[in-house]
């Protein structure tokens, strides 16, 4: 009875052991996935682009349609061109679209013309391309890009812009001699054929050679791509053959993802986030670089305005307050810690944002006038209290807001008064007679606002660090005659540096993943620079925005994917020192 | 001045200041937040204004007083050339009802600036009255029909159930507007009111607001399915997170060992409290909504396809994404509780015979059951404030069925919701009468700033109080 009751209690003790730790097992499991599902599916943005050929069966099998006959349409088209403007001899190239007419000499020379209806034709532009011998030249579907490949085997593409022809970035190829240029519009990438018969896949902004098919020794062979642009046939004489492009994601590149791209329809090589595009005939632009510079600088500009603050705050809460103090500051800041960002971020945009524009000089002002004004009540006091013979350490809370009442009342009547006589009565208009454009969503406010979000996290921490630094060190020094802060400053804080440094860490974690206050007060727009009155658009924030409207397949969810990605390893990494740092903290103190 | 800098007193100060400076800014923010929410629903009084018009003429105006301040809002045609004198003149903003319904005549914004100096004359008409209509307009107006006699009508009275002849309201700008009672969703005379009778019908204003669904995008009526999703979607998120996180962080704590793996799994655990909230979202969306929900539909709800059930954002994910995001905050807070119980206790369970199961079931978790409420507290605290996730995830606008409701099988968890914090995003962002969606944004500011502090605070004392305990544990067994 004893042994078979004993049996049972330990089947249960086995059973509940298993079942605690498979859900243990399975939590940490889940918590991984997450890393890795995101992984997966990034992955495919760096797939390579590739040309297979199709065997003959599957060509007859698979039934596409041909983008016309090109020689043909050549033909026709010049024949049409020659016949209405009157030409009197032939013109190598004639590249047509909906509305634009381009005509080409072999020596770089051309006209560019515009024709509405059928006979009404009006010269845009024509001059000379700096190029010494076209060997090929194709003009993409929309009339945006003009590409044109010269005699040492390059490719040089043009973006059409207000009449004007803007030479984009050469692509390198190969060298050999290119014979045929075709457009894969739908995916911004050129396919050429040269002389050694290899076909080449190029993204036309990036320059990037995206894949390469060799079809052996088949001389004057030419291209035809299907109508979806998946298939390209190859003809030479009777031969032919069907090649498949398989290119899922061009616009998408570490090249093109961090570094500056040229892309149609622009002057030049630029930094650009563009995700949603207006019309299918603008391509999505994808680089990273803006909304990580919009999170580097929202952090920066938070933690410029929190790290002071907060470091200073806890000092005194831990050290200079007395203890029954400190608890009820630290249940004050739990609350704050825990204020929704979004009632945040509504404050900073609809409040804060519409008073600092009125008052920018006024709070401008007040960063280096309250400090003076503190100053001086410090130095006064501290002699007063000298005079008195009274101990120095503690000046009394009051008289300390007394001074910063003070400071901010001076500022007020200052900067009323400067404003007038010194800014012309507005502080902004003068700013912009000086080239410095202010948007009422700007780093500023992101500074103030996050900054307010960030101060509890790192309060708290910094107050740990330092409250529990063991307490003899500090009675020793001041035995020996120093007075608190110099105990603080020689000793505590150098002692406690580890555990600030966590806290401040931890805050710039918590800055570089917020999103509500960035989604509302800045403005939103991909900006380069660190500004302080402008705004900026983060990744977090164009997470928020576009990654509802974004497909599952496409390149820009999976850069988003990316972008997250990318969040989550610089948060983790964050974290993760802010934990070895504690940790190396807690033992120093052991030790001690 | 060479001693005072060595001592070190400026620093004190500094630092002091610094401290007032953070107290400050927190009281200021939640006063702010506290006053105009508050001040959203008071009935204020209408005043008449007499106005001098820019011709000479007159014109009067009737609304309550919003704001008085001084600027330059309508100052001169040149905006960047402002006469310093102007500055000083103080500018009120008016609300004056929804006109834009009238014929032409008179301004047809609701919120107009008028300048402190062309107000020639003050006053408060008693008979002055406010209309609540049904279809969201707000009215004021003095009532001109004989068969409403404002002297008769119940002040406090608010809804109108007596058909009869329509009203004629007379607006201040001297049109005559015709009200058909039964259009009247509520009224009162704000100016005869006293204040017992202004306190009353302000919590009444209160309990509509949050018992109310909103209408006319938000802009009117109240926030009762914000409340009513957070709640359900908190709820739901809570009895997904609790079974797991406990028992993770039991797993942690007294079966897995001490060995580096165990310690490198803590550490990422932690870590994940920091992770940003929209990339679990985003995982959400594409793991949960597309992949999960795609396969759900694929199997359960092929019929309805391609219009997806659960392949599309929804109460469900939504709260899955949140217990994820919140699981390490369960975990960290119960290990805390775990750790604070003291070696002996188990060691004296096993030595009296007990299985290691007996002394989790029956010693250590009864003990550590408030660190684990504690941890779910804080968990809720935290979800009922997330938004950006939820954008991903499922939270909407506005949601036209409640996720639960007397239809069969009564909890749709694939329904979208409304959410607390997304509604106060909402409300601030895409209403065009800003000046009017400010204060109601604030009124739904207070109501999640409540919400969260009240779950916070609890929190807090729970812990506090705890540790209080876990102390004297402790230090009794010291003294043993």
């Amino acid at each position: 009875m004893m042994l078979s009751s004993f049996t049972g209690r330990q089947w249960i003790d086995r059973i509940a052991r298993w079942c605690v730790s498979a859900v243990g097992y399975s939590v940490m499991l889940a918590l991984a996935m997450i890393f890795i599902f995101l992984l997966l599916q990034v992955a495919p943005l760096f797939s390579k682009a590739s040309i297979t050929p199709l065997a003959k069966e599957d060509t007859v099998a698979s039934s596409f349609r041909l983008l016309g006959s090109v020689v043909d349409d050549a033909e026709n088209s010049t024949r049409q061109a020659q016949h209405a403007l009157k030409l009197h001899r032939p013109v190598d190239f004639v590249l047509s679209t909906a509305d634009t007419l381009f005509l080409l000499e072999r020596d770089g020379r051309y006209r560019w013309l515009s024709h509405q209806g059928t006979d009404s034709r009006r010269l845009l532009s024509s001059g000379q391309l700096d190029i010494a011998e076209i060997t090929a030249a194709t003009m993409s579907p929309t009339g945006q890009t003009l590409l044109v490949a010269s005699v040492d085997g390059r490719i040089h593409p043009y973006t059409l812009l207000h009449q004007e022809l803007i030479a984009m970035q050469p692509i390198a190829t190969s060298g050999t001699q290119i014979q045929q240029l075709l457009v894969q519009a739908s995916t911004r990438s050129v396919v050429s054929l040269d002389d050694s018969d290899t076909i080449r896949l190029f993204h036309i902004a990036s320059g990037r050679e995206l894949a390469h098919y060799h079809w052996d020794k088949h001389p004057n062979s030419l291209m035809q791509l299907s109508e979806d642009e998946q298939y390209l046939q190859l003809t030479a004489g009777t031969m032919r053959q069907v090649v498949k492009l398989h290119n899922p994601h061009p616009e998408a590149s570490w090249r093109q993802l961090v570094r500056p791209v040229h892309y149609e329809g622009r002057r030049s090589a630029d930094y650009v986030w563009q995700s949603s595009t207006v019309s299918d005939n603008t391509e999505a632009k994808l680089s990273l670089v803006p909304l990580t510079i919009g999170t580097l600088k929202a952090a920066w500009y938070a933690m410029l305005f929190a790290t002071p603050l907060a470091i200073f705050a806890a000092a005194y809460t831990a050290f200079f307050a007395p203890v029954s103090w400190r608890y009820r500051i630290k249940a004050v800041m739990e609350v704050l810690e825990s204020l929704p960002t979004v009632i945040l971020g509504f404050l900073a945009a609809f409040l804060l944002a519409p008073w600092l524009e009125l008052h920018l000089l006024l709070f401008l002002g007040s960063l280096i006038i309250v400090p003076v004004t503190i100053m001086l009540g410090s130095c006064g006091w501290f002699y007063w209290r000298k005079k008195q013979q009274y101990g120095t350490d503690q000046p009394s809370w009051w008289l300390v807001l007394l001074s910063l009442l003070t400071g901010v009342v001076l500022t007020t009547m200052l900067v009323s008064n400067a404003e007038t006589y010194l800014f012309h009565g507005d502080f902004l208009s003068w700013l912009a007679n000086r080239g410095i454009d202010y948007q009422q969503r700007n780093s500023l406010i992101i500074g103030i606002a996050m900054g307010i979000a960030v101060i509890p996290t790192i309060f708290s921490l910094t107050d740990e660090a330092i409250y529990h630094v063991p307490t003899s060190l500090t009675q020793g020094v001041i035995a020996l005659g120093a007075s608190r802060w110099q105990a603080l400053s020689t000793l505590i804080l150098p002692v406690a540096a580890p555990g600030i440094l966590a806290a401040c860490l931890l805050g710039l974690g918590r800055a570089l993943g917020e999103t509500m206050i960035l989604l509302m007060a800045t403005g939103n727009t991909p900006l380069l620079g660190f500004d302080p009155f402008q705004g900026m658009r983060t990744l977090t924030a164009t997470l928020a925005i576009e990654a509802p409207e974004a497909s599952l397949e496409s390149a820009h969810f999976r850069v988003l994917v990316l972008a997250a990605l990318l969040l989550m390893i610089l948060t983790f990494v964050v974290n993760t020192l802010v934990t070895l740092l504690r940790q190396r903290l807690r033992h120093r103190y052991l030790q001690l | 001045m060479k001693q005072w800098w060595q001592h070190g007193s400026l620093w004190v100060w500094f630092s002091a200041s610094a401290l007032l400076c953070t107290l400050l800014l927190f009281i200021a923010l939640i006063s702010l937040i506290v006053g105009k929410g508050l001040q959203h629903h008071w009935p204020a009084d209408l005043i008449t204004f007499q106005v001098q018009t820019a011709e000479g003429g007159r014109a009067t105006v009737m609304g309550q007083l919003i704001k008085q301040e001084p600027g330059n809002h309508y100052t001169t045609d040149n905006q960047s050339e402002i006469d310093p004198s102007l500055n000083t003149a103080q500018q009120l903003l008016i609300d004056q009802g929804d006109t834009w319904f009238m014929p032409s005549q008179g301004a047809t914004a609701r919120y107009i600036w008028l300048d402190d100096g062309n107000v020639l004359q003050r006053s408060k008409p008693a008979d002055a009255i406010r209309l609540d209509m049904h279809d969201g307009r707000v009215l004021f107006g003095v009532l001109q029909s004989s068969d409403a006699e404002p002297a008769i009508v119940d002040t406090q009275q608010t809804a109108i159930d007596l058909p009869g002849e329509p009203w004629l309201l007379l607006h201040a700008n001297g049109q005559e507007i015709q009200v058909d009672t039964g259009d009247v969703k509520r009224y009162h005379f704000p100016n005869s009111l006293n204040g017992l009778q202004k306190s009353l019908l302000f919590l009444k204003q209160w309990w509509w607001f949050l018992t109310e669904d909103p209408h006319h995008q938000s802009t009117a009526g109240g926030v009762f399915p914000a409340i009513f999703g957070t709640m359900v979607m908190v709820l739901l998120m809570s009895v997904i997170v609790t079974p797991f996180g406990v028992l993770a962080a039991i797993y942690l704590h007294e079966y897995a060992g001490k060995s580096w793996l165990t310690q490198v799994v803590r550490v990422s655990v932690y870590n994940l409290a920091g992770i940003p909230s929209v990339v679990m979202g985003l995982f959400g969306l594409a793991f949960f909504v597309y992949v999960l929900g795609g396969q759900l539909d694929q199997l359960f709800y092929a019929d309805q396809l391609p219009a997806p059930t659960y392949g599309t954002p929804g109460l469900f994910w939504a709260s899955l994404t949140l217990a994820l995001l919140t699981l390490p905050v369960v975990i960290v807070a119960t290990e805390e509780g775990l750790a604070q119980l003291p070696m002996s206790q188990r060691l004296g369970s096993y030595a009296l015979g007990a299985t290691q199961t007996e002394t989790i079931w029956r010693i250590v978790a009864p003990q550590a059951a408030p660190a684990m409420m504690t941890g779910l507290i804080l968990a809720v605290a935290r979800a009922a404030g997330e938004v950006a996730p939820l954008m991903l995830v499922g939270v909407v606008k506005s949601a036209p069925q409640l996720p639960i409701d007397g239809e069969f099988p009564y909890v749709h968890l694939e329904r979208q919701f409304m959410h607390l914090g997304y509604h106060l995003y909402d409300v601030g962002f895409q209403s065009a009468n800003t000046e009017h969606a400010m204060s109601l944004s604030f009124a739904v500011a207070l109501v999640l700033l409540m919400l969260i502090v009240l779950l916070n605070l609890s929190a807090f004392m729970l812990r506090q109080h705890l540790r209080r305990k876990y102390k004297l544990v402790q230090t009794s067994m010291e003294g043993v």
